[in-house]
């Protein structure tokens, strides 16, 4: 035995450092493409480029390094793949606000110039999470490390694409999103946090175009009356019987819209009437196209009322507003106004009030995939622990809507699809064609848009492994063997890999 | 890929601080993961992670409990200093041969109920189960039993043969608890590792975790050693409870039903001695109760512990007392509950075997109570 004798206490700050390195130069986190061992494989849930180690991460990263590291001494070739995310929105704007210090937006850099930008910060400051990771002693095999826009990944994200195109699940349409004009992108029904606030509820007298009397409307948000294409009322309400059919006139626009009924509408709420603005509201999106309502979409990208707002253009949605109550007052439309406390969609991620707006989008027709992706589950061959997340993961997927993939952002995989300047050819390829397939024209333009920062994420499981490429790594590490995460992911994330897995 | 990404999905809840409110910067309970590494160590704070991670609940964090780990690794560290300064003249060849006594056959069985309790419990993500079960091993059984068990063996204060076995034990599973550990705590079990290592062997993160045997059977040694154990507790509970200073030397009398009891109790007569600070031990079948004694009782074991000169004996009257209320309403409860119908219906029939035999004892104690108070009273008479 030696004659070694320990320290009075373990010395932490010293002995850490020396012993992680101790295991890096052994290469004990490395697991072999090929091994007589068994398998054991988990892949990390990517922590943003942007992020700093915060009380989650280090739970979560210390639970996988916990099971990684016993497998590994119980005999597996035990493999834990780590990696980022590029983080599209939170990326872009850590950029942006370093731009801003400079005096300049992005928009003075222009595209190309701005990614370059973006791709410096990366290599300077990106990753310090990786470091911090090293602290809390994960054990990664850090040869494999991979980014969500490295080339391989952006690779698996075309070939996805094109496949999901080709089967005809993805499709570009008009569609309500939720927007966010600080941003300046669509963000998914996720990505909407509702904060409880005290507001009013204005109840607005709109005259019958012919006889006399009007219609009371109760709402939240006035200013949409600049987009109200309709009013809707119960087909079994007895107090609008015979109104049907017949037109109101939109105080404050010279404009007759008509009286609609729908199922849809509750007859205990308000006066049982309802304004339907289809371009500022979901519901009423899908109201105006069961019934065929024009859909006026009243302010720009930024928020503020745009030519269809008639004296209103170019106010901000706020202040637009308080004019129109303002007027409305004033010419005696408005009946009554009381206090009145309801949700309010906000950004994640900047917390700016979420303004619903039609535009065009790409979506993937997640109906399809979901199917698959509850089978799975139910046919046990992926468990989910603890078992009660089942439910709820059942719940959702039975539910859920179609996944709005496309952001009005920079930093982030361009939609592969180009337009010919020729022929107006909608071209979709896994590589940038140099020219149009139909008419030969050289003159293409590439989809301004990128893609939801969760489609890349949604393939990590595989395209870290090496998809589409058929390697070793894939054949011996796929399907992975547990994942490790947050239960606030489950959707989010969880859900998209399991859907874009099968 | 036509195949599901993961077999399984494991989804942890948030951490939230020792209150359960979310960690926010408004509410400034934010914890940084980085200060307490560098406060407390790696170690502490991932094994305090991993100790709150329970299925199905939050994970409530604050710098106190991670501290408190921190003393965990502390312990670890003085168990490896005892285990290394008893090592310098260990021959390996020498200890092989050598017989086990009772706390080597007891620590082993321990230990294996231990390597059963992480591994199982890592295999179905029960994190705070599996590292529950080895702290209770290193702390209480290993630490506060076996290494103080061995204490006269390894100052030879017994023969050549139990100083051999003590040595090649203590080393033996102090190393399989630094594999058991590493998952949760990689850095200070492979800094020992490299001091306690054979000389064939690596680092412990690529060393083999230890198998265990499933459902062991308990042996007639773990019985044998948890009954010296137990009268061990129930002279250091008699003088906690009596107040009497741990320096102060006992004479300890113990009244067994069989000879067999008693066999055993005198084969770890030297064990009881040195952990209850005892200058004397007999033990007799049936013994008759002396007078002025404080009494305890373990199992149908009796410990009797002359107070003369030592306490007052009217305070022991009042401590009975309080036992024996104490006594009596356990044994309410636990017949209520054996009378619940509902119970009797739902629960397995070797939990209610369980609970039956949790009755006798607590009947047979009552008994032994209430006739050790009236003995007491007969003396103050």
């Amino acid at each position: 035995m030696s004659k070694e004798t320990l320290k009075k206490a373990f010395e932490p700050q010293e002995a850490e450092k020396r012993i992680y390195d101790y295991w890096l130069k052994k290469n004990f986190f490395h697991a072999a493409d090929e091994s007589d061992k068994e398998p054991f494989s988990i892949v990390i849930p990517p922590p943003n480029v942007t992020g700093m180690l915060h009380m989650g991460h280090a739970l979560n990263n210390t639970l996988q390094d916990i099971i990684i590291r016993f497998k590994r001494m119980q005999g597996f070739n035990a493999l834990w793949m780590p990696g980022m995310d590029h983080a599209g929105i939170a990326t872009q704007n850590v950029v942006e606000q370093e731009l801003a210090k400079e005096g300049l937006t992005r928009h003075d850099l222009g595209r190309e110039q701005f990614i370059a930008r973006v791709w410096e910060w990366k290599e300077k400051y990106g990753g310090v999470i990786i470091n911090q990771l090293k602290r809390l002693g994960c054990s990664c095999d850090w040869q494999r490390e991979r980014f969500t826009m490295d080339e391989g990944l952006s690779q698996a994200v075309r070939e996805v694409f094109v496949k999901l195109y080709e089967d005809g699940l993805i499709y570009q349409g008009d569609y309500i999103v939720n927007w966010c004009p600080r941003c300046h992108t669509a963000i998914s029904d996720l990505e909407v946090e509702f904060v409880q606030e005290a507001s009013c509820l204005w109840h607005i007298g709109y005259p019958m175009a012919e006889g006399k009397g009007e219609i009371i409307v109760a709402t939240t948000r006035p200013e949409t009356i600049l987009g109200d294409t309709a009013v809707a009322v119960n087909p079994n309400d007895k107090r609008y019987k015979d109104k049907i059919g017949k037109f109101v006139y939109l105080p404050l626009l010279d404009k007759k819209i008509p009286i609609i009924a729908d199922e849809y509408v509750s007859m205990d709420f308000g006066s049982g009437a309802l304004k339907i603005t289809p371009g500022c509201d979901p519901n009423d999106f899908v109201i105006g196209r069961k019934h065929n309502l024009e859909i006026i979409t009243i302010m720009d990208g930024r928020g503020a009322i745009n030519e269809k707002g008639g004296v209103y253009k170019g106010q901000d949605r706020y202040m637009a507003r308080k004019n129109i109550l303002a007027d409305l007052e004033k010419r005696k439309y408005l009946i009554k106004t009381e206090p009145y406390t309801h949700n309010v969609g906000k950004c994640y991620r900047c917390k700016t009030d979420i303004e619903p707006m039609v535009s065009k989008q790409w979506f993937v027709k997640i109906q399809p995939l979901a199917k698959q992706a509850v089978k799975a589950v139910v046919e046990g061959k992926t468990k989910l622990v603890p078992k009660t997340w089942e439910a709820t993961y059942f719940e959702w997927m039975n539910n859920i809507r179609d996944w709005c993939i496309s952001r009005q952002l920079w930093w982030g995989h361009r939609i592969p699809v180009w337009y010919c300047d020729g022929c107006s050819e909608v071209i979709v390829s896994k590589t940038d064609p140099a020219k149009c397939p139909k008419c030969g024209g050289k003159s293409l333009k590439q989809d301004e848009d990128v893609l939801d920062t969760w489609f890349s994420s949604a393939l990590w499981p595989f395209s870290t492994l090496g998809w589409p490429k058929k390697t070793k790594a894939l054949k011996n590490f796929y399907p992975t063997s547990l994942l490790i995460t947050g239960f606030d992911i489950l959707f989010f994330w969880v859900a998209r890999m399991m859907m874009m897995g099968l | 890929m036509k195949d599901v990404p993961f077999k399984d999905v494991y989804l942890h809840a948030l951490v939230r601080d020792e209150k359960g409110e979310k960690m926010s910067k408004s509410t400034g309970n934010i914890i940084d993961p980085l200060v307490m590494i560098d406060k407390y160590g790696t170690d502490a704070f991932r094994f305090t992670l991993a100790a709150y991670t329970a299925q199905g609940r939050d994970v409530r964090m604050s710098p106190e409990r991670i501290e408190g780990y921190k003393f965990f690794v502390n312990k670890i560290w003085n168990a490896a200093k005892l285990v290394l300064s008893n090592l310098e003249d260990y021959d390996e060849k020498k200890a092989f041969k050598a017989k086990d006594s009772l706390p080597e056959k007891w620590i082993k069985a321990k230990l294996n109920a231990a390597a059963e309790g992480v591994s199982l419990n890592l295999e179905e993500y029960r994190f705070n189960e599996a590292a529950a079960a080895i702290y209770r091993f290193v702390w209480h059984e290993f630490c506060d039993w076996y290494l103080e068990l061995i204490k006269p063996a390894l100052y030879g204060k017994t023969d050549e043969q139990q100083r051999c076995a003590a040595q090649r034990t203590m080393l033996d599973v102090f190393k399989i608890v630094l594999k058991l550990l590493h998952p949760f705590m990689p850095f200070v079990t492979e800094e020992l590792w490299q001091v306690l290592k054979g000389k064939n062997e690596g680092s412990v993160m690529v060393s083999e975790f230890p198998k265990y045997e499933k459902e062991a059977k308990t042996t007639k040694a773990e019985k044998e050693m948890q009954l010296i154990m137990d009268i061990i507790t129930c002279v250091r509970n008699i003088r906690g409870e009596m107040r009497i200073p741990p320096s102060r030397k006992l004479s300890v009398m113990v009244s067994v039903p069989d000879g067999n009891s008693r066999k055993i109790i005198e084969s770890g007569k030297n064990y009881i001695i040195n952990m209850a600070n005892a200058e004397e031990l007999s033990v007799d079948v049936n013994l008759k109760e002396p007078k002025g004694v404080a009494t305890g009782v373990v199992n149908s074991a009796k410990v009797f512990v002359p107070l003369a000169g030592i306490v007052d004996i009217s305070a022991e009257k009042m401590r009975l007392q309080k036992e024996l209320a104490k006594a009596e309403k356990d044994l309410q409860q636990c017949s209520k509950k054996l009378a619940n119908r509902d119970f009797r219906e739902k629960a397995s029939s070797a939990v209610i075997k369980k609970e039956e035999e949790k009755l006798n004892e607590l009947k047979e104690r009552y008994t032994a109570l209430e006739g050790a108070l009236s003995k007491l009273k007969e003396i103050q008479m």
